[in-house]
């Protein structure tokens, strides 16, 4: 049984403790009366002033042990002889030789019984009882009706015992339920304020201030690339669902923009990327291809911006690299350079699609890749 | 020589921009916040106000719109430190006459600044993107086709500047004169801000929710 430390489990074994104390005194002065009284003859009357000491022991033990040891109430064994004295009672006029003195005290070991484990301890105690007060119909003839009305007076609390302890356990689960979703909705809202308040004043001042370092002239081209990276991740933090737009993961676009964050982190140029439109199509070659030559223009173009356009067209994607470096005659280059024939222009080939290199000496370079995705 | 107006509630961006600029313009006032900043800008009438896209009380937008219910004859040349498309989209729409990022070099503000008085669009690559993006995801039933699409030719311009080609190179790779060029991006920048209203804040939203 998974208990929060609301006020109702504690509730419930102090009426039971209060009723065992009540259910013990009047037990305590049937007894007395049916011994004492003369209206009767009993004929072991040590019965019953032993069942008196019994129940007046076993009330001021598990008394103590609820104080001392509230834990250890719900032991099976403890249960166990809480019921079996409870059907003693009902039984111990019987053997004393007198009229039945239990009162409502057997009810006390089916209360114990619901206490710990629910309908199924009602159940339990019920038929214990109830086995009981048959057991003595049998036994003898007199009295019958008053046993059997008995019973019935026990079955009957016992169901209603049951009932209204479930009950008021499944109000006190939903409550508990609904104040722990209260309470994570209001801790999910004051993060997600605190969150936005945070965004808010870092945007307003360690954005700006990383923008006011990138158009220093002063400063160095190092201290530069790292206002960007820093500006970058920060972007990235405070604005996790911006400048994606309606990406597809692992798509066409979450691809580029990876690509070109990995190269200014290479703090040689900033790549400045624009991309128009996602595509989930297989896009692997061109963005590879095009890594190529975002990492060529930012090493060897000398200069500090490059710009990189990727756009989905119809049935195609396009990915273009500008640069406005040194340049080189493209016809010139040696064989032996595998990064602009084997990684772009025959990658491009092999997968369907072109690549196209426009640049001469110190007019800056642009790289034109097209590659088909099928999907018009 | 061309008055401008800085209107940014950062005092060390407003410094900055100032004493770059003085070379070259006239500097005749500054202000951080909306009100304040539509006030002394009615008053003193610059050439241009240059207005950053995030402030307190409606940011740029809302100076656009203040000063223009008045003067609709002012300038504005919108500048930010973030890239939200939707905040730069929007400060366009509401009738800057383009948009530069804060990491500008001063030289580039300069000529932003210069070319929005002479009465060109000012589109950087960013920007470009944003508006090709926002066209191509309009809805292509209740459209107005003088409004709502972008032409062959000012896809083409669109996607040369996206690319990093200045008007000029745009020119010179389409085979048009650099004043095409500018015209182009004029009426590209009017369909942006006259284009179905709907649809655009659709875009805006969709973007903003995913």
């Amino acid at each position: 049984m998974e208990q929060r430390s609301t006020a109702l489990e504690p509730t419930l074994l102090w009426i039971i403790t209060g009723y065992r104390i009540f259910a013990a005194g009047w037990l305590s002065i049937l007894g007395a009366v049916a011994v004492a009284g003369e209206a009767t003859d009993v004929d072991k009357p040590g019965i019953v002033v032993g069942t008196i000491a019994l129940v007046l022991v076993w009330a001021g033990a598990t008394t103590a042990l609820r104080v001392l040891r509230p834990a250890a109430t719900a032991t099976w064994w403890l249960v166990g002889l809480d019921l079996l004295i409870s059907c003693w009672s009902v039984v111990a006029g019987e053997f004393a030789g007198t009229i039945q003195f239990a009162g409502g005290y057997p009810l006390v070991g089916a209360f114990t019984a619901i206490y710990v484990y629910g309908w199924a301890g009602g159940i339990l105690g019920a038929t214990a009882l109830t086995a009981t007060g048959i057991g003595r119909v049998i036994s003898e003839s007199h009295s019958a009706a008053q046993d059997v009305a008995n019973s019935i007076a026990h079955l009957f609390s016992v169901g209603a015992a049951a009932g209204v302890a479930a009950a008021l356990r499944t109000s006190e689960r939903r409550r508990d339920a609904a104040e722990t979703a209260l309470e994570q909705e209001r801790a999910d809202r004051i993060r997600a304020e605190e969150h936005a308040e945070m965004a808010a004043h870092l945007h307003d001042s360690v954005l700006q201030t990383l923008a006011l370092i990138q158009r220093d002239s002063a400063a160095t081209p190092d201290i530069r690339g790292l206002a960007r990276h820093q500006e970058r991740e920060l972007r990235a933090w405070l604005f996790p669902d911006q400048g994606s737009g309606a990406a597809v993961a692992g798509g066409f676009k979450e691809s580029l923009v990876n690509v070109c964050s990995e190269i200014e982190d290479l703090g040689d140029a900033h790549i400045e990327a624009v991309v128009v439109g996602d595509s989930a199509a297989a896009v692997e070659p061109i963005v590879r291809a095009a890594r190529e030559a975002i990492l060529n223009a930012s090493k060897h173009a000398g200069v500090d911006a490059v710009s990189v356009y990727g756009e989905v067209a119809d049935g195609e994607v396009l990915i273009f690299i500008k640069d406005r470096g040194v340049g080189f005659d493209p016809a010139a280059v040696p064989e032996s350079r595998q990064g602009i024939r084997e990684s772009i222009i025959s990658r491009m080939d092999r997968h369907g699609g072109s690549a196209e290199i426009v640049s001469e000496p110190g007019a800056g370079t642009e790289v034109r890749l097209r590659l088909p995705t099928g999907d018009a | 020589m061309t008055t401008v107006f800085i209107v940014d509630d950062h005092d060390l961006f407003r410094a900055g921009v100032r004493s770059e600029l003085a070379d070259d313009l006239v500097i005749v006032g500054d202000a951080s916040q909306v009100l304040p900043a539509i006030e002394m800008i009615r008053e003193r009438q610059p050439d241009l106000v240059l207005v950053d896209v995030h402030m307190p009380d409606g940011g740029g937008r809302a100076v656009i719109t203040g000063v223009h219910s008045t003067h609709p004859d002012i300038l504005f040349l919108a500048i930010s430190a973030s890239d939200a498309p939707e905040d730069v989209v929007a400060t366009v729409r509401a009738g800057a006459r383009g948009y530069v990022t804060k990491t500008v070099s001063p030289d580039d503000l300069a000529d932003a600044i210069r070319r929005v008085v002479d009465g060109d669009a000012v589109f950087s690559p960013k920007l470009a993107g944003f508006v090709l993006d926002a066209f191509s995801a309009m809805d292509v039933k209740d459209l107005d086709p003088d409004l709502d699409k972008l032409t062959k030719r000012e896809r083409e311009v669109l996607q040369h500047i996206a690319r990093g080609y200045t008007y000029r190179e745009v020119g010179e790779q389409l085979y048009i004169s650099a004043k095409t060029v500018e015209n182009h991006m004029s009426a590209v920048l009017r369909k942006l801000q006259l284009s179905n209203r709907r649809e655009l804040t659709r875009w805006a939203q969709d973007r903003d929710l995913i």
